[in-house]
């Protein structure tokens, strides 16, 4: 079992290894612009903004805040997305968003928390 | 045979898809077949004046609706193609009652389904979004609401609904201070979507925010939705159409999903064989759509500057005029030969003409004066005006100020022309007037004025010259003699808060059919004794805007037109067969 772990930890740095090497890779550059496309397409902008608080938070702030636990957000921010609700900056919830694919969701969701700690 | 819960009823769902509970049915066999049914209760006792709509998987419309009758029974219209072997699915709407089950057998040449509906208190998948707009002590601040928010999209839609909801599960005492600040942020953003939607051309980018997020009616519809939406309207109860139903054992509802994206307007039927034509305002063409197998295409109005189809008119030859949203481009297509024509326009002094509607008469067909102009109405400078088609001449004439009211964004709005093709009749929306204007003489003649939150919309005429006029704010028809220039009255339509986009006069039924955009209904209004009676829509959502009818079969087509592309009811084109043999 341990040896199977260990050999593991090495398929996954080797991958990330690889990873760097080509990086960006293509797969990872498809996705962020993908994301950066669904936000225009979604219309996230009437609420947000990369670095400035309008009726939403930044973009930025959203990803600092997550940066510790992306792997969770992942998932949570995508379903936020769809349903809304909150209160977790401040007390006014997000709108609902149900038009948006939850596909969608998780690709803005994984822009967002992608987003570079600071520009 | 077997029947299989496809789409069970859980309140997220059915909202995000806009459907009702649906159930699957295998229809074992190869020839054509006929549709009958009955609607029971968990009791067995008749559901009378539910919808039932069936959605077939096979060419034709994408769904048929038929009314259960005092007997809970129905059928489906035998001119629908039905194809045995192939799967269908079940719907149904009724007031208060939810689906459970339904099944299916054969019997001769037909299939006859039993449908099982639950009574339910709360009619939150049932009821129509003005249910919730229904406290008549506040019939005038809900008259303004209406017209503020309910001109482009239902209030209250599902997804403001679940914001509500949302807005109740964040914590804190000051719960009046949460609400405000709540509505505050949704307000700001559905002015962004409004003015991303209206407030630029095509090659734009999004508005800025700063400058956009407040505008001069916000404050008032926030205290309207704090003081007015406080719970999490996950119900509403005890809500009845108000008025008997228009439907006959006969009555059939085809529905046609127009392909999306699309802000589709007005549709009518024209040619040989009959199409629906419908406008699509944002995407500068025509869709049509074949009745027969639901066969979609669409066509571009030739133009180098975007027209926005939005109001549509039958031409007395059969013809499509077409005309813009806001720009200044005509069209006329031959529907049988595909050859258009197209006028560009622009006001003496060059601001842009923005035509709304073109001169008609008592069979909601194009009508010119008697020297063959076409009469217009001009939402962007407060004036009518005429086009030469001939020579593509064209003049405006500036109306007059009324009493205190404002002179600028008026909404000079819809527009009728008398028998005599003498003069026109116009509702100015946003000032809550209605005017006249002698063509021949080409002077304003009488006007006369309604509350400034009346929202008077599209006009009909009758063949007597009697004019009506829905008031989409107040919720009320008015009536009045063009002849004799007296009111004969003002009725209030059975739900207030139904918003009544439009009228038309039906030259055989001697009635008026109203759409409404709150309510899911058509009304039928008659002259005669001055009642209502109301035929409803299968679906909720459901944002009516004008009716035409149909001068061969009498047939109703109107279309569900979500306006704003964020709005993400039905969009569909509608052919309604009444069921009363009226034209035949």
């Amino acid at each position: 079992m341990k040896f199977l772990i260990r050999t593991l930890h090495i398929a996954i740095f080797a991958s990330l290894l690889l990873a760097t090497v080509l990086a960006p890779s293509p797969l990872f550059a498809q996705e962020a612009s993908e994301g950066a496309s669904l936000v225009m397409e979604h219309r996230c902008y009437a609420c947000h903004d990369m670095d400035k608080a309008l009726i939403g938070p930044p973009y930025l702030a959203i990803a600092a805040r997550h940066a510790g636990h992306k792997d969770v957000m992942e998932k949570v921010l995508a379903t936020k997305i769809i349903l809304g609700g909150g209160g977790n900056w401040g007390m006014v919830p997000m709108v609902p968003n149900e038009h948006v694919p939850e596909q969608d969701a998780l690709v803005i969701a994984r822009w967002i928390l992608g987003l570079p700690p600071s520009r | 045979m077997n029947s299989v819960i496809k789409n069970a009823m859980t309140p997220g769902k059915a909202s995000r898809a806009s459907l009702l509970p649906l159930i699957l049915l295998t229809c074992m066999g190869a020839q054509a077949a006929t549709f009958t049914g009955t609607v029971v209760d968990i009791n067995g006792n008749p559901v009378v004046g539910a919808m039932v709509t069936l959605e077939p998987s096979w060419p034709g419309p994408t769904y048929v609706t038929a009314f259960s009758d005092p007997d809970g029974r129905f059928s489906l219209p035998d001119q629908v193609n039905y194809r045995r072997g192939s799967e269908f699915q079940v719907a149904i709407r009724a007031l208060g009652y939810e689906l459970v089950d339904s099944s299916m057998e054969e019997a001769g040449d037909g299939v006859s389904l039993t449908v099982i509906a639950r009574a339910t208190d709360n009619q939150v998948a049932s009821a129509p979004a003005s249910a919730w707009l229904q406290n008549k002590a506040n019939h005038d601040t809900t008259s303004t609401f209406v017209l503020d928010c309910v001109g482009c999209h239902q209030v209250p839609s599902p997804e403001f609904r679940h914001y509500a909801a949302a807005i109740a599960d964040i914590p804190g005492t000051d719960r009046d201070a949460i609400r405000h600040a709540s509505y505050d942020a949704l307000v700001k953003y559905m002015n962004f979507l409004s003015a991303e939607e209206f407030g630029r051309g095509p090659e734009a980018g999004p508005p800025d925010a700063s400058r956009v997020y407040e505008v001069g009616d916000g404050p008032r519809v926030i205290d309207y939705l704090s003081a007015n939406f406080t719970d999490r309207m996950d119900s509403v109860s005890g809500y009845d159409w108000g008025a008997p139903l228009a439907v006959t054992p006969q009555t059939a509802i085809m529905e046609y999903e127009v392909p999306r994206p699309n802000a589709i307007r007005e549709v009518l039927l024209l040619g040989e064989p009959k199409q629906l034509w419908a406008a699509d305002v944002a995407s500068n063409a025509i869709v049509k759509i074949d009745p027969e197998s639901g066969y979609t295409s669409s066509l571009e109005v030739p133009s180098d500057t975007p027209v926005g189809p939005h109001s549509l008119h039958r031409g007395p030859d059969g013809s499509l005029w077409v005309a813009p949203f806001i720009t200044s481009v005509v069209g006329h297509l031959d529907v049988n030969d595909g050859t258009w024509d197209t006028w560009r326009m622009q006001t003496v002094n060059g601001t842009p003409t923005g035509i709304h509607d073109l001169s008609f008469g008592a069979d909601h067909t194009l009508l010119t004066d008697n020297d063959g102009l076409v009469w217009f109405s001009d939402i962007v400078n407060n004036a009518v005006g005429y086009l030469d088609p001939d020579t593509g001449a064209i003049d405006h004439y500036m109306a007059p100020p009324v009493l205190d009211r404002a002179t600028t964004g008026t909404a000079l709005y819809g527009l009728v022309m008398t028998s005599d093709r003498e003069e026109i009749w116009f509702s100015q929306l946003n000032i809550g007037s209605i005017g006249s204007f002698n063509v021949v003489t080409r002077e304003f003649g009488l006007s006369f004025q309604l509350p400034l939150n009346s929202g008077p919309r599209r006009l009909s005429i009758s063949d007597d010259d009697i004019l009506y006029v829905p008031l989409y704010g107040t919720g009320q028809l008015v009536e009045y003699d063009t002849k004799t220039n007296t009111q004969i009255g003002i009725y209030d339509m059975p739900d207030m808060a139904s918003a009544p986009y439009a009228v038309t006069w039906d030259p055989v039924r001697k009635v008026v059919w109203i759409p409404t955009s709150n309510t899911d209904v058509i009304y039928r209004f008659d002259p005669a004794d001055k009642s209502f009676s109301v035929l409803p829509m299968p679906r909720t959502g459901a944002f009516l805007r004008m009716v035409d009818i149909d001068p061969d079969t009498g047939n109703l087509v109107t279309s569900y037109a979500n306006i704003v592309g964020h709005v993400h009811g039905p969009r569909m084109a509608l052919i309604i067969d009444p069921g009363d043999g009226a034209y035949r």
